[in-house]
C-alpha cells in the first residue's frame, strides 16, 4: 500500500509522457502542451505555430478560404495530432459548412467561363509548420500534411 | 477549526528542534487550491476550485481528506481523457498532484508520502523537459528562443527588445513578414527576419541557461535525499520559477512548483518553507498588473 501511495502517480506520469514522446515521433503530435510529455518551449513546430492553407478546387483553379471559427475543436485537434483521419474530419466538416451556393465574394466570376466551371470539385486542406534558421535569419514554412475531400457545391451566379 | 488557529503547530517538538510555526498541511492545501483556481478556464472548473478553496480554508478535516483530493482529481481528469488535445502540461501536473494528496492522506505517514511524490513529480517533469530540449535540433541551435523572442510578445518585450536590442522597426518588419506567410491565399514560404547580433547572443544564452537549469533540477530532484542535495534543489527551483514565470506568467505552473517545493522540504527546513511561501506570494503579486489592466 505504501508503495502505491508513493510511486503510483509518478509511474502514471512516466507512462503518459513516454506515450506522448512515441506519438510525437511516430505521428508528429505537437511536442508542446497537449498529450503531456512536458515538451513545452522545446520546438518552434507545435500546434500554435502550425497553420492551415485551405482551397476550393474548381476547373479554373483553386480559391483560398479560411477555416471556419465554429470548427475550433476539430481545428485544434488536427493541429495537435495531424493524422490523415483528423485532417480529413476537419476538411469534411469544413466542406459541410459551405452553403450549397457559395457567395460571390470568392470571385468565381473572374474565373469562370461557363456555369459548369463554377462547380467546386473538392476542398483541399494543407497544414503547414514554421521553421527558423537563426544563422541565416530565415523564417520558413513547410508543408506538413495535406488532404482533399470531394465537395459537391457551386457558386452563386 | 479556522486557518488562524492552525498557523501555529501545537504538537510538542523533540529537544533541540525549532518548533514548526506553520501548519504544513493547511498551506499545502491552500496553495493547491490556488493552483486549481489559476488553472480554471470555465465555470465548471472555477466553481469546483473555489469550492475546494473554501473547504480547505475553513475545515482542517477537509484539507486532509483523501476524498476531497481524489474527488477533485476524478472531476478534473475527464478533461484529460475527453479533451486531451486541449490541456497544457501544468493541468496534467496539477491533477497528478491532487491525486498524490489524496493517496498521501489515505495513510498515516502523509507528509513523508507527499515529500516523495513532490520530489519525483518535479524531478520527472524536468527530466522530460530536459529530454525534449536536448533531443530537438531547433532548440539546441537557438531557433526556438529566436522565434519566441521575436513573436511571443512577453519574451519580446522583456528579453528581445530590452536586452537583445531589437528595435520597434525590426519588430514591425518581422511581424509583417510572418503575416505575409500566414495570410489567406499566400504562397510566400520564406522570408528574411531582422535582428541584431546582440539578439542572437541573448537567444543562445537563454538556450544554454534553460538546458543547464532544467538538467540540474532533474538531477537534484531525482537524486537521493541528502542535506546538500536538498539545499541545491530548493535554491534551483525557486531561482527557476522566479526567473521564468515572472517573464512568462504561466502561474499555474509556477505556483504548483512552489506548492510541491514546500511539500518536499525536509522536516527541519522551516526557513526554506517560508522562502517557498514568499516566492508563491511574489508570483501571485506578479499577476496584479494583468488584473489591473483587465479591470481597466
Amino acid at each position: 500500500m505504501s508503495f502505491i501511495r508513493k510511486f503510483a502517480v509518478p509511474l502514471v506520469l512516466i507512462t503518459v509522457a513516454v506515450n506522448h514522446i512515441y506519438r510525437h515521433f511516430a505521428l508528429q503530435q505537437s511536442a508542446w502542451g497537449a498529450g503531456c510529455g512536458f515538451g513545452m518551449f522545446s520546438t518552434v513546430d507545435y500546434h500554435d505555430t502550425r497553420f492551415y492553407r485551405c482551397y476550393l478546387r474548381t476547373k479554373q483553379g483553386r480559391l483560398p478560404i479560411s477555416v471556419a471559427t465554429e470548427l475550433a475543436d476539430a481545428d485544434r485537434k488536427a493541429r495537435v495530432l495531424p493524422t490523415a483521419d483528423n485532417m480529413t474530419k476537419l476538411a469534411s466538416q469544413l466542406a459541410q459548412t459551405l452553403p450549397d451556393l457559395v457567395p460571390q465574394t470568392v470571385e468565381c466570376d473572374s474565373l469562370s467561363r461557363t456555369p459548369n466551371d463554377c462547380r467546386i470539385d473538392s476542398l483541399q486542406l494543407e497544414l503547414w509548420r514554421m521553421q527558423i534558421e537563426p544563422a541565416t535569419h530565415t523564417l520558413r514554412s513547410q508543408l506538413l500534411r495535406q488532404v482533399e475531400v470531394p465537395c459537391q457545391k457551386g457558386f452563386a451566379k | 477549526m479556522s486557518l488562524t488557529t492552525n498557523l501555529v503547530e501545537t504538537k510538542p517538538q523533540p529537544t533541540g528542534q525549532t518548533p514548526a510555526a506553520i501548519d504544513i498541511r493547511a498551506m499545502i492545501g491552500l496553495f493547491t487550491a490556488v493552483v486549481l483556481i489559476l488553472d480554471s478556464h470555465s465555470w465548471f472548473y472555477r466553481t469546483t476550485s473555489l469550492a475546494v478553496f473554501m473547504a480547505v480554508a475553513f475545515s482542517s478535516k477537509a484539507r486532509t481528506s483523501p476524498w476531497l483530493w481524489l474527488g477533485i482529481s476524478i472531476l478534473w481528469a475527464h478533461r484529460l481523457i475527453f479533451r486531451w488535445y486541449d490541456n497544457e502540461d501544468h493541468i496534467y501536473l496539477a491533477i497528478y498532484w491532487c491525486t498524490s494528496l489524496g493517496l498521501a492522506y489515505a495513510g498515516d505517514d502523509d507528509l513523508k508520502v507527499l515529500a516523495v511524490n513532490a520530489r519525483l513529480l518535479i524531478g520527472l517533469t524536468f527530466a522530460f523537459a530536459f529530454f525534449w530540449k536536448v533531443s530537438t535540433p531547433d532548440f539546441r541551435d537557438g531557433a526556438l528562443m529566436h522565434y519566441k523572442m521575436l513573436f511571443d510578445y512577453r519574451l519580446r518585450q522583456v528579453v528581445g527588445e530590452d536586452i537583445g536590442r531589437l528595435s520597434a522597426q525590426q519588430t514591425s518588419t518581422n511581424l509583417n513578414r510572418l503575416r505575409s506567410i500566414r495570410a489567406l491565399g499566400s504562397d510566400v514560404n520564406e522570408v528574411r527576419l531582422e535582428y541584431p547580433p546582440s539578439f542572437s547572443f541573448v537567444a543562445s544564452l537563454m538556450t544554454y541557461w534553460t538546458i543547464a537549469i532544467e538538467g540540474l533540477l532533474a538531477v537534484v530532484f531525482l537524486a537521493p535525499d541528502r542535506e546538500m542535495t536538498s539545499r541545491i534543489r530548493n535554491g534551483a527551483l525557486m531561482a527557476f520559477s522566479l526567473t521564468t514565470y515572472a517573464i512568462v506568467p504561466v502561474l499555474g505552473f509556477g505556483s504548483l512548483f512552489m506548492t510541491m517545493g514546500l511539500a518536499q522540504c525536509r522536516p527541519n527546513q522551516h526557513r526554506t518553507r517560508l522562502a517557498y511561501m514568499g516566492c508563491q506570494i511574489l508570483l501571485l503579486l506578479s499577476l496584479a498588473p494583468t488584473l489591473i489592466a483587465h479591470l481597466h
